[in-house]
């Protein structure tokens, strides 16, 4: 796909986004895709293991390797998960839910702002989908991103998969979710395809087509915020290119049709 | 919820994704049904299991009906310590290499191959001195993505994923290293190859010294014959792009 991709250089698409865990301290092909990227679209960084809701301190060599990749590939920000990723020292590489309370967000603050002193740049955190509750108002995690982000003064990456995975699985409104969001605090957005299971829980797997409640979702998520940049996130069960291009031109669409056909272009 | 309390949540939920077993009092005391709980144990070690497979065919298969209790095992006792996922496998090896001779005699040469094969193609080669024309009076640079390993059984051969090596048991010195196209490649050499070869990784000093060191090492002597395919040899290394030329400046 990262071959195709990288020798049509389709136009539907303006740029692009990689997991620095992908790409820090490593070369061979990741490097490469990574240099022919980087020579026809802006990149921009989306890290998976800072977990500002650690418990656990940084690892500082870390966060020197991911800030000397935001400065290689010249990103406008970074952004990582509001969640945690393991205890004791060990990896899930997984993306766990913090329990929606104000030590959580009080830890996750002093990370968040920690993470961002070492990086020098701006940092946004993004909202995860989660299977079990850690709350009893599903609401309740719009209210807890909203006090990390007034506490940390800091950005958003909104991903509206995630909210719309969430409030199918918690019953609340998607839409009430995205406007208790401050929208001049969104850097970001990501879409993607969920798994509905046959028991009907939705399980985030970025690896089937954007349904159409997240489209609508994202309608919303544009009108309440503005024109941010866009991203369509796949990572299982990659489909041909032009499949994948046709959801981007949807996504573009959209766009045009919330915000003008100027900010879509 | 106080900080310790949080650190208590996130040590539960972390032993339900890794013990052989999920302890009853973690699930009771995490909020939620167990099942959504267990969702999140399932995801975690299958996204594991798959990249092990990714990046030990050959050896799960040898493993076979051995590799679930391998695999409980390593997560219950020894869990992935390593921030980039990529380095799992590593740490799945490090953990099972001294068992897998009581499954098959062949499966620790086969999970070192397999797991030499892995870390090649992830070797970071950006800090490659400059490179000139190869000279016999200057340093040779190899490929940076390089890595020799002896083996006893036959491993390195192509055959079905699920096909053990032959039974047939000898010396095979492995030159593992990543081509132009970021593929894994595997040269078979001999003991002055392989001398050789390792005596270029991070060379400090020039190809004729390195060669008159291995040969006196050896007990060779450096004849006609030699320095022939020690040509043939210099010609397929530099076309294959494991070696890369000599040092400049």
């Amino acid at each position: 796909m990262a071959d195709e991709f990288l020798q049509r250089l389709p136009t539907e698409v303006r740029w692009v986004e990689v997991h620095p865990e992908n790409y820090v301290r490593r070369g061979g092909r990741y490097r490469d895709i990574l240099s022919r990227a980087r020579e026809h679209y802006p990149v921009v960084t989306h890290g998976l293991t800072l977990s500002f809701g650690s418990t656990e301190a940084f690892d500082a060599k870390f966060l020197a390797d991911v800030r000397a990749l935001t400065r290689e590939v010249d990103a406008p920000w970074h952004s990582d998960h509001l969640c945690f990723g393991g205890a004791d020292g060990s990896f899930v590489h997984d993306l766990l839910p913090l329990p929606f309370t104000d030590e959580a967000a009080a830890i996750a603050s002093t990370r968040f702002r920690e993470a961002r002193d070492a990086l020098d740049l701006e940092l946004a955190f993004e909202n995860v989908s989660y299977y079990a509750p850690q709350s009893e108002d599903g609401l309740d995690e719009a209210r807890f991103c909203a006090e990390v982000l007034a506490r940390v003064d800091g950005r958003i990456l909104l991903d509206v998969n995630n909210v719309f995975v969430n409030s199918q699985n918690f019953g609340f409104d998607p839409r009430a979710f995205i406007d208790l969001i401050p929208p001049e605090r969104v850097v970001q957005m990501h879409v993607a395809g969920h798994l509905v299971r046959p028991d009907g829980l939705r399980i985030d797997t970025h690896g089937e087509p954007v349904c159409e409640g997240v489209y609508a979702l994202l309608e919303h998520a544009l009108e309440h915020v503005g024109p941010v940049p866009v991203l369509l996130e796949r990572d299982n069960d990659v489909p041909p290119l032009d499949d994948l291009l046709e959801e981007v031109r949807r996504l573009d669409a959209i766009y045009a049709r919330v915000l003008g056909e100027d900010a879509a272009a | 919820m106080t900080v310790a309390d949080l650190a208590a949540h996130e040590q539960r939920v972390t032993r339900v994704c890794f013990h052989r077993a999920p302890d009853p009092d973690d699930l009771a005391t995490l909020a939620g049904t167990a099942e959504r709980w267990l969702t999140y144990r399932n995801m975690v070690r299958s996204r594991f299991e798959r990249v092990l497979r990714a990046a030990f065919p050959r050896t799960v298969a040898g493993l076979g009906e051995a590799f679930e209790p391998a695999f409980a095992s390593w997560l219950h006792d020894a869990p992935p310590a390593e921030r980039l996922f990529r380095d799992v496998p590593l740490e799945f090896h490090a953990h099972v290499a001294s068992q897998l001779a009581d499954v098959a005699a062949w499966l620790p040469d086969m999970a070192r191959y397999e797991e030499t094969i892995w870390r090649v193609l992830g070797i970071d080669d950006r800090n490659v001195p400059a490179v000139t024309e190869i000279s016999f009076e200057r340093p040779p640079v190899m490929n940076p993505a390089v890595a020799l390993l002896d083996v006893s059984y036959h491993v390195h051969g192509k055959r079905k994923k699920t096909t053990p090596p032959p039974p047939e048991t000898g010396l095979w010195h492995l030159c593992v290293y990543r081509d132009r196209q970021h593929r894994a490649a595997t040269v078979v050499l001999n003991g002055l190859a392989r001398d050789l070869v390792a005596s270029w990784i991070d060379a400090d000093v020039s190809l004729t010294e390195s060669v008159q060191r291995v040969a006196a090492a050896r007990g060779d002597g450096i004849g006609p014959k030699f320095l022939e395919s020690l040509g043939a040899m210099l010609a397929d290394y530099l076309e294959r792009g494991l070696l890369l030329g000599s040092r400049a400046g």
